[in-house]
């Protein structure tokens, strides 16, 4: 490694530096608020270094990691959204009992493996990066120690070692074949004739390492856990698991199955089309059936991520700047929604049976006000950034001439409207007379809190309204990755 | 292959299998001197001159004891066990050097059974599988004295694995390389205990730990567990576990031997390559004497703090070594 | 034609050990058949000229790990598995789906066009521990430094999920014990919650 390589990294570095200096000062002086400070110092330390290394970009960091615009961008997105979740973590562990500063280590760690993961260019960073992201995420999981933390932590951590297991077994398949494990050598060795490469080897090492990828992205065969998990884990850990893990994850699928062409895979990219629209289906029509908020809104990021692999398919310039586009909107909406969460929850439980929103706007209008926004941006009502970003999904899937694919992804999404505008109902119905006020609903939120969420609102509207500069950014940014 | 590399290889496995079991059955006699003379007494004196024949007298006493199965117990396991214990110890000091060469018959056979590159490694390997012996031999009894025996060792052992293995890296990393036979030779001149006296150290007691020799020997603490893993043993099956122990000691000293004081090295062992196996033996006997002295002088210390002692002192100062010897061997631009 | 034997031998030992793991109804023989595995893997990769990976797999995953594994078996008694699971459509849909993964691994060997050429032949010193630890410490310095801030998440994740919290959980851990203390022993079965802490 030379020092430009080093130069490079350099936000990874500071990542991980960050944690170490967490770390000790976990253990030199326990206190909450200087673990925050030290945790948001690296956080936006890293954030800074982005756009300097990104001068050097695209730079080739050993076999392994990539710098170049794209992971820049999806670099930032992650630690961007790592910051939010850090405010809403401290106004979220301010109610709890017990140890609260090793939780800003584990989410520094976590953003460091995702950035590991959008810069992965070989099957061993892509492992590396995907372990150290779950392994933090078992412990932020069940971090709570509660009933049903620790049942989401164990699920988690049996599930996402099967699909380390099988996504390895992939990894091994595909190198069995190709004699190769960096990113760049597959199309080559694959295309070249006199090799004899087995094509069957190849197919299956990759479907395998769909099923890998798609369980962390908790697409439909793959998805049985995202309910559970989701409910069981502390508000902020569950907005990680669903923005910053799947963003990250999705970032790599893409930029794989660019390099390695999806299209020369018939029967992949009809596993794909299959997992789309089951995921649209079954996330909107299982739904409609939950009435705990997190579980729903596991159900939505599991059709989210479905709509996403519509654009993923269509798979031409326009498609990775959809999906880039899509994951910023998803990614404010998600974390707005689960910051409102976040403000309401008490420390005996988060906020999330439906009497702990009935009548919200007439005593809190200002959260019911800004949920009613994620809520609409999330079913892709126009004015929202979700609006925008659905927008984008579908004209790339036009553009592809997708037509299955985006009637599934319209349809469906009328379908999740309901759900929708049911919880948005609940929060503008009267109280009934003389009911007593559930303990989750005596909101005082830490002002952190409602600062961050303040800015997700204003974030939202923006990329509603004038989505402009950001999209100049993405095109600017995020095509012509190799 | 040629045939008569098969045969000597073969021959030298059995030498080192017959000097092993030999070895077993007069370290336990020097160890009964030693304790006596150590408490003022004669100790076994009747059995032959000098009682040298009383190790053979205690082998056809247990040969002829009764072997008693517990009802309940596992039995496949509980058979096994034993052996479990007893096949990690005997072949642990294949890959150690006895001496340089020697000409036989117009042949020139080196004085080892293996110098591999990852001698280190297989030492390493075959202690962590040698735990599972006293662990399932404890476990498999069905009896809670045993199975609580059996769970002590296996955490003292893993607990003290650690610091064993990170003492053994000072020497490689001067040596440069995981082989014995390089080692020694890198020893040629000053052993290796002048410059790394903290490895020797926790090597010391980190294999006291693993051997569960006093005052280590919690797994088969009498007062509070009669007799550990081995309650429900007898015969031939306990001998094993017996012969296990003993082999061990000897096993241990002889890597400590080779890795710390120069091993088959010594005086003129150039000209007379003979005396390599003889130096190698003397070290052995002194370290045999300084694990036996250890028994005879200190108490046992208590489960608690045995584990506090092995993973808050033992194991950091093995790092610290490892990581001093690395910044001096650096400095030094080794 | 013995290197065939030798991989031929430790093969069938590997996948007989695998299987007698899965059908194992004891936990500790499977435990144990899992360290025979372990060991015959080691084996094979011997045979491939890599002594450094056998030695570190017998050290690390049929020593550390599955000593932990008894371990843990042992101290919580969970030797015996319940008599039968109920699953009644998941096992042979399983059984099914291997199957097809078998004939397809099985038609891929046995219908390949060429044999795997794409692999060049490693060098025959490729797997000292030297050749190892300069490739760790030069190439694939990312990688290591990588899996070390793996180890650091690992190793504070157990410590804060297992640490020790004073007050209410010890209090709901004592009377569980109680509870499992008195469901196996009747005649000491506690009745009321005083009794219940009386037998504390």
């Amino acid at each position: 490694m030379t020092a430009a390589d080093v130069y490079a990294i350099l936000p990874l570095i500071v990542l991980g530096g960050a944690s170490v200096v967490v770390l000790l000062g976990i253990a030199v002086h326990r206190s909450h608020s200087l673990t925050l400070i030290l945790t948001l110092t690296g956080l936006v330390a890293a954030f800074l270094l982005l756009p300097l290394v990104s001068i050097e970009a695209p730079r080739q960091v050993t076999p392994l990691l990539v710098i170049d615009s794209y992971s820049i961008f999806f670099s930032g997105l992650i630690i961007a959204a790592s910051f939010i979740i850090t405010v809403l973590s401290y106004s979220y562990l301010s109610q709890q009992r017990g140890h609260r500063e090793e939780f800003y280590l584990f989410l520094l760690l976590a953003t460091l493996g995702s950035v590991v993961l959008v810069a992965s260019t070989h099957f061993a960073s892509f492992f590396l990066g995907l372990e150290v992201l779950s392994v933090s995420l078992y412990t932020l999981i069940a971090y709570s120690r509660k009933e049903y933390g620790i049942e989401a932590g164990v699920k988690y951590l049996i599930l996402a070692g099967l699909s380390s297991a099988f996504l390895l077994f992939g990894m091994a398949l595909v190198y069995s074949e190709l004699g190769t494990m960096k990113l760049a050598q597959i199309p080559t060795s694959l295309s070249n004739p006199s090799s004899g490469v087995s094509q069957v080897f190849v197919l299956g090492g990759l479907a395998l390492i769909v099923v890998g990828i798609g369980f962390k992205l908790a697409l439909v065969p793959f998805h049985l856990w995202t309910p559970d998990v989701y409910q069981g884990a502390p508000a902020p850990v569950t907005a990680f698991v669903a923005t910053i893990s799947k963003g990250a994850m999705f970032a790599l699928l893409l930029r794989y199955f660019t390099v390695v062409n999806i299209h020369n895979y018939p029967s992949l990219y009809l596993a794909f089309v299959v997992i789309a629209i089951a995921s649209m289906f079954i996330g909107n029509l299982l739904g409609l059936l939950q009435t705990k908020l997190k579980r729903l809104l596991a159900y939505s990021s599991i059709s989210h991520l479905g709509y996403l692999l519509v654009a993923f398919l269509a798979s031409g310039p326009l498609a990775a700047v959809a999906v880039a586009f899509y994951l910023v909107t998803y990614f404010v909406t998600t974390l707005g929604a689960f910051g409102l969460i976040t403000i309401m929850s008490n420390s005996d439980r988060d906020a999330e049976d439906p009497e702990d929103y009935r009548g919200l706007f007439w005593r809190k209008p200002w959260i019911a006000g800004s949920f009613t926004a994620m809520l609409l941006s999330l079913a892709g009502v126009p004015l929202t950034a979700g609006f925008v970003g659905k927008f984008y999904l579908v004209t790339a899937g036009i553009g592809s001439a997708l037509w299955l694919l985006v009637i599934v992804l319209v349809v469906t999404s009328g379908i999740g409207l309901y759900y929708y505008l049911r919880v948005v109902v609940a929060m503008f119905a009267s109280l009934p007379k003389g009911s007593t006020i559930a303990p989750a609903m005596r909101i005082s939120p830490h002002f952190t809190g409602a600062l961050a969420v303040t800015i997700l609102v204003l974030l939202l509207f923006w990329l509603g309204i004038y989505p402009t500069p950001i999209l100049r950014l993405i095109e600017s940014m995020v095509t012509g990755f190799s | 292959m040629e045939p008569a590399l098969i045969w000597e290889w073969i021959i030298k496995s059995g030498l080192i299998l017959g000097m092993m079991t030999a070895g077993f059955a007069y370290t336990t006699l020097y160890e009964r001197k030693v304790l006596a003379r150590m408490q003022v007494r004669v100790g076994p004196n009747r059995a032959g001159p000098f009682g040298l024949l009383q190790p053979v007298a205690d082998a056809v006493k247990l040969i002829f004891k009764e072997e008693l199965i517990p009802t309940n117990a596992d039995k496949v396991i509980f058979i096994l066990a034993p052996i479990i214990t007893a096949i990690p110890a005997l072949i642990i000091t294949g890959v150690v050097p006895w001496g340089t060469a020697i000409t036989l018959f117009g042949r020139v056979i080196p004085l080892h059974l293996a110098d591999v590159n990852v001698a280190i490694l297989y030492i390493l390997s075959v202690t962590s599988i040698s735990v599972y012996g006293i662990t399932l031999a404890g476990w498999s009894s069905n009896n809670k004295y045993a199975t609580l025996g059996g769970l002590r060792s296996t955490a003292q052992m893993i607990s003290y694995e650690l610091a064993l293995g990170l003492s053994f890296v000072g020497p490689i990393l001067i040596a440069g390389s995981m082989s014995l036979g390089d080692i020694v030779n890198a020893q040629r001149w000053v052993p290796f205990i002048v410059y790394q006296p903290i490895a020797a150290l926790t090597f010391t007691l980190a294999t006291i730990a693993e051997v569960n020799r006093a005052p280590f020997d919690m797994p088969e603490a009498e007062q509070e567990l009669t007799a550990g893993y081995h309650t429900e043993y007898s015969g031939m099956k306990f001998a094993l576990f017996f012969m296990a122990e003993y082999i061990k000691m000897i096993g241990v000293s002889m890597i400590g031997a080779t890795v710390f004081l120069g091993g088959y090295l010594g005086p003129f062992v150039d000209q007379f390559p003979l005396l390599g196996p003889v130096y190698l033996t003397i070290k052995v006997a002194a370290l045999l004497f300084i694990m036996i002295w250890l028994r005879a002088t200190l108490p046992r210390i208590r489960y608690d703090r045995l584990m506090a002692f092995g993973w808050k002192i033992l194991f950091p100062l093995a790092l610290l070594n490892v990581i001093l010897t690395a910044v001096v061997l650096v400095l030094r631009g080794g | 034609m013995s290197a065939l034997i030798f991989f031929f031998t430790f093969a069938l030992i590997a996948v007989g050990a695998a299987v007698g793991m899965l059908f194992s109804r004891n936990a500790i023989y499977a435990a144990l058949l899992l360290i025979v595995n372990f060991a015959s893997v080691a084996f094979l990769y011997l045979s491939l000229g890599a002594p450094f990976i056998a030695l570190a797999q017998v050290t690390v995953y049929a020593g550390a790990i599955m000593v932990l594994f008894l371990f843990v078996i042992m101290l919580l008694g969970a030797e015996r598995l319940p008599p039968s699971q109920e699953l009644p459509w998941q096992r042979p849909l399983g059984i099914v789906l291997a199957f097809l993964l078998l004939i397809e691994a099985v038609y891929g060997i046995v219908f390949r066009v060429n044999s795997a050429a794409t692999l060049s032949l490693p060098v025959v010193e490729f797997a000292t521990p030297a050749e190892i630890g300069s490739a760790l410490f030069s190439t694939y310095l990312l990688p290591f430094e990588i899996t070390s801030v793996l180890l650091l998440v690992a190793v504070v994740g157990a410590i804060v999920l297992t640490r020790a919290e004073g007050g209410a959980r010890r209090r709901a851990l004592v009377s569980q014990i109680t509870q499992a203390v008195a469901t196996e022993v009747p005649e000491h079965k506690a009745e009321t919650p005083e009794e219940e802490k009386e037998l504390v």
